[in-house]
């Protein structure tokens, strides 16, 4: 009798639903089917290449035509591969390059500091993290991640890169990097990089010494950028109030290099000082002469350094 | 059927077709070839391309030269099952001069269609109700149950089990002769397809679930089938034999999985020399798995792919809406059938398929049980739903008390679901918008403000399938779409002294006669491809080898530098060619001339002319396969296994013509008696149907 009573309140459809999840999770593998849905998830949303391609050519080419939608693609599965494996670093490395592109800097940073904490020798989270600060003008943050990256140990650098096939494979060989000589040539490139932001940072934070530090490094590391070193150095002579020497210095480079628009700059300042009118009026037909044909001063090409993904 | 019903009929039948348009407007990107074929879909397409090709000119493809260095074509007929009389209209309008592929694209769309419509007049036999009916056509068109259309085969196996299914409850209705022969067509397309065995799969899951929940009907559905075969002998035994005729290629199949064939990559590291067996499947490698289903159905459609499931939002909100409805048998039914379906899918997150792998021989045949969840799954979950919605849309009672609990119990189930969807991440408004609208409809039924059978509730409901279901498909055409129209250009059957298809520098082929399979494994691929891009060889010189020989190194080198000596298995000296003075290279012929010259060619014969000064042994870079023969002059011939892989024969000085035909005479013997019993079952089935309508 009670039971015909409650019989209508009971039979309902809630009740088979109650049945059957039971029913499931007593017959499955609740752990085999949370690997499965890792694994399925990842494969679903891994990149392709031209996903990595589009990341490079953002990162490395500065190329402005941004897709969101591919780079929130590739920003997913690096999300994803961290929420499974928290313990992937590299994971994190990546995540910070997709952030980077997409423009959102402090979630990049975020991300390199994470790497950073659990590898401190690994040199593209503090470079990369290095260049935003500087992009962002925070030239004090810049010059401590910029100094960890030169202290940071080449070889572990090179090794965890390239033992990590799964998430740095793809972007090498979409990079075209085949094996470690390679990336030592990136990373070399890199530093040479490193350095010459450090000096700028130096050079705006006003600390002298340390500038003149990175200036001697860099004429050993990076002799392409010899002007640029020469050119730090006649500015900080200038700053001395060693003007002959700076002029020495601004027209050693010109004779090289008769176009560099930041040398020719100084050389009018200091003419415009000594109050030789014409002669100033001669050099600013220069640097107007220089702006035609493209030349890039020091700091639009340290600028254009880029991050590296790896 | 009432005067209402028939207005009602027709609206419908309107609205499907309308509902059937925008499925294609939405689709337009695949449809129009902006984005590729995916996957088993693209070399199903290559497949029936190629068998239309032949068909078109005259000649039935049992080998397929232009895959894998040439196997037997008979693999790739059994998977979209070459004996569904369907594929003639192909046939018909490519001869006509339409270019294959748009042809192939609506022929897919509208089988598609068709089973749509067969899943209309299911939903409507156990419904009892067109609206109802139309509801489950609805889900089913907008959910991802299409888009294999453009990703893998499913659809060929989908329109005749949703028949079968049609037919065989039409026929326990009212036992009437063209259902009878309804069902047993469809069955025979079902069995004769290359796997069979998701269906039968479904089917028994479904005759277990049957039994266990309506046992007493289940036998007297068995009296009324009795009372049936008792009074129709004659047609029972033929529908026995149809059906048992079908099997036979799947069993033939069965039986040469131990010779000639390797499939390499599905047979994996099983022991037995059958190479159609699979490996026990794990859940991470084609299973089902729930909480990625789940989880992106309603998000995450930046990387939604032809591999996602959907199911439209309405069917899903009458899961949590009638959440407190009447448990009724029906219910049970639809629950214990998923139920046993998502357990197999599971492969071995469950002792099910384990156990069902060790005991039923043909759980060892097939693998990729995702496919469960278009082929069973979805179906099932979308009648499971309907059912839930009829007692939603169509509650009546006069009891005020009742419906304002009914009203209530729906509401909350709708706000169970409405938490549901919160806790997940990144859902788009626009699904709750119309989630909202959906719960609307359902409660203006309820009070009899709206009516079902009305166009307006059609025209609304239809909305609040299409609208939700805009944000994943057009997610997915921007993944999938090129920058230009993909070309698919026609396949040239004639024969070329270079191979026209590139074979890439793979490892491992998916499928390939043993001897190719061997080359794989020995010889390095670009040493291979190189070689065999050139068809015909010309040898002065052989060394004879045995089976066993494995001097593989040897055989790359003289395949490397196309030195003029061929590996040939054989031991009767006869065939051994000497010849100090020929020079370092062998010949390849690059074009006709009066030595060599084909002057005639099809994918199961060549025949060509040599005038050689001197014997010479010929290599064709086609698979070698024991039913080939070569016939020199019309006498026939011994064709040897060359260079491991390829069709070798000793060709005697002077005017010879010698012709290599592929013969099979049970594979063509049963391929024509097979056709005539697929045609006549079809024709069968329509006279039936003429002869009812006539009487009515």
């Amino acid at each position: 009798m009670m039971l015909k009573k409650i019989k209508p309140f009971i039979t309902r459809v809630l009740l088979l639903y109650i049945a059957v999840f039971v029913c499931c999770n007593l017959l499955t593998d609740n752990q085999k089917i949370k690997n499965a849905y890792h694994v399925r998830t990842l494969n679903a949303s891994i990149p392709k290449p031209y996903h990595y391609h589009h990341l490079l050519s953002i990162l490395e080419h500065n190329d402005e035509n941004i897709n969101p939608r591919t780079l929130n693609q590739i920003n997913f599965y690096y999300k994803k591969a961290i929420e499974f494996r928290p313990d992937m670093t590299a994971a994190w490395g990546l995540l910070g390059a997709t952030y980077a592109a997409l423009g959102q800097h402090q979630k990049a940073l975020e991300a390199y500091n994470h790497v950073s904490k659990k590898y401190p020798d690994w040199f593209w989270a503090h470079y990369n993290a290095g260049i935003i600060y500087h992009k962002e003008k925070k030239y004090d943050l810049a010059a401590q991640s910029l100094t960890l990256a030169m202290q940071a140990n080449e070889k572990s650098t090179i090794l965890k890169t390239l033992h990590s096939p799964m998430i740095y494979g793809p972007v090498l060989k979409t990079a075209g990097i085949t094996g470690p000589k390679e990336l030592q040539n990136e990373l070399l490139i890199a530093k040479q990089n490193a350095n010459a932001l450090l000096l700028k940072c130096y050079l705006t934070l006003n600390q002298t010494p340390r500038a003149v530090q990175h200036i001697n490094l860099g004429k050993k590391i990076d002799p392409k950028r010899e002007t640029f070193y020469n050119y730090a150095l006649a500015q900080i002579a200038l700053k001395n109030n060693k003007g002959d020497q700076a002029v020495k210095i601004a027209q050693k480079i010109l004779v090289q290099n008769p176009y560099q628009i930041d040398t020719l700059v100084m050389m009018k300042e200091i003419l415009n000082r000594v109050d030789k009118k014409k002669a100033a009026a001669v050099i600013q037909a220069e640097i107007d002469k220089s702006k035609k044909l493209g030349r890039l001063t020091f700091s639009e090409q340290l600028a254009r350094i880029s991050l590296k993904p790896y | 059927m009432s005067h209402k019903q028939i207005k009602s009929s027709r609206h419908i039948f309107l609205f499907m077709i309308v509902l059937f348009c925008i499925w294609c407007a939405v689709f337009y990107t695949f449809i129009t070839f902006w984005a590729p074929l995916q996957r088993d879909a693209f070399s199903y397409f290559y497949h029936i391309q190629y068998f239309v090709t032949g068909l078109s000119k005259g000649t039935f493809p049992f080998w397929s030269h232009l895959w894998e260095y040439g196997l037997p074509n008979d693999f790739f007929l059994r998977r979209f099952n070459d004996l569904n009389p369907l594929y003639l209209v192909l046939v018909l309008f490519y001869k006509i001069g339409l270019p294959f592929p748009p042809v192939y694209m609506v022929f897919q769309i509208l089988y598609f269609f068709i089973g749509t419509v067969f899943f209309f007049l299911l939903a409507k036999k156990i419904f009892k109700n067109n609206v109802l009916a139309y509801i489950a056509f609805s889900a089913l068109l907008f959910s991802s149950m299409g888009t294999q259309i453009f990703n893998s085969f499913i659809i060929l196996v989908f329109t005749p089990m949703t028949g079968f299914f049609y037919f065989l409850v039409s026929f326990t209705e009212k036992t009437k002769k063209q259902h009878l022969i309804g069902a047993v067509f469809c069955l025979m397309i079902l069995l004769s397809t290359y796997i069979p065995f998701y269906f039968l799969t479904i089917f028994l899951t479904f005759l277990i679930s049957f039994i266990i929940v309506y046992w007493h009907k289940f036998c007297l559905i068995l009296k009324k089938y009795l009372a049936f075969i008792v009074k129709h002998k004659l047609l029972s035994l033929i529908c026995i034999f149809l059906i048992i005729a079908s099997l036979t290629p799947g069993v033939l199949m069965l039986l040469s999985g131990k010779s000639e064939l390797a499939l390499a990559v599905r047979h994996g590291a099983v022991s037995d020399t059958n190479v159609l067996q699979v490996t026990e499947q794990s859940v991470s490698a084609g299973g089902i798995v729930l909480p990625f289903i789940v989880e992106n159905m309603f998000t995450n459609f930046l990387h939604i792919s032809l591999d996602r499931i959907y199911i439209p939002a309405f069917i899903i909100i009458c899961f949590f809406a009638g959440i407190f409805n009447r448990l009724k048998r029906q219910h049970i039914f639809w629950a214990l059938w998923i139920v046993l379906i998502y357990m197999i899918g599971l492969n071995n997150a469950t002792p099910v398929y384990p156990f069902l792998y060790k005991h039923v021989f043909f759980f060892k045949l097939f693998r990729n049980s995702i496919f469960f969840t278009w082929l069973g799954l979805l179906p099932l979950i979308i009648l499971f739903g309907t059912s839930l919605a009829r007692q939603i849309i169509f509650y009546d009672s006069e009891d005020q008390k009742k419906k304002i609990y009914h009203i209530i119990s729906t509401t909350l189930g709708f706000f169970t679901f409405i938490f549901f969807l919160t806790s997940i991440d990144n859902v788009n408004w626009l699904l709750f918008i119309c989630s909202i609208l959906i719960f609307l409809l359902l409660i203006s039924c309820i009070l009899k403000k709206l009516h079902p059978h009305k166009p307006i509730f059609l025209t609304l409901f239809s909305l609040l399938i299409i609208i939700p279901a805009l944000n994943p498909y057009l997610h997915l055409s921007q993944n999938y779409q090129r920058k230009q129209r993909i070309n698919y250009p026609p396949l040239n059957l004639d024969f070329s002294y270079k191979r026209s298809i590139d074979i890439n520098d793979k490892l491992v082929t998916y499928v390939a006669t043993r001897s190719v399979n061997r080359m794989y494994a020995h010889i390095t691929p670009s040493i291979f491809k190189n070689y065999a891009n050139h068809l015909i060889f010309i040898y002065d010189n052989t060394q004879l080898i045995t089976p066993g020989f494995n001097n593989f190194s040897a055989i790359e080198k003289s395949m490397q530098n196309f030195s003029n000596i061929a590996f040939v298995e054989s031991k009767d000296t006869n065939n051994r060619l000497i010849n100090p003075s020929a020079p370092a290279n062998a010949n390849v012929i690059t074009e006709d001339s009066k030595e060599f010259s084909v002057i005639d060619f099809s994918p199961n014969y060549i025949t060509f002319t040599t005038d050689f000064p001197s014997e010479k042994f010929i290599i064709y870079t086609d698979s070698y396969h024991k039913d080939w023969k070569a016939y020199i002059n019309g006498q026939e011939t011994e064709i040897l296994r060359s260079n491991l892989s390829f069709k070798g024969v000793l060709a005697p000085a002077g005017q010879n013509t010698i012709t290599l035909r592929y013969i099979n005479p049970q594979l063509m013997g049963l391929k024509i008696i097979l056709w005539i019993i697929f045609i006549c079952t079809l024709g069968y089935y329509i006279h039936c149907c003429r002869r009812k309508r006539h009487d009515a």
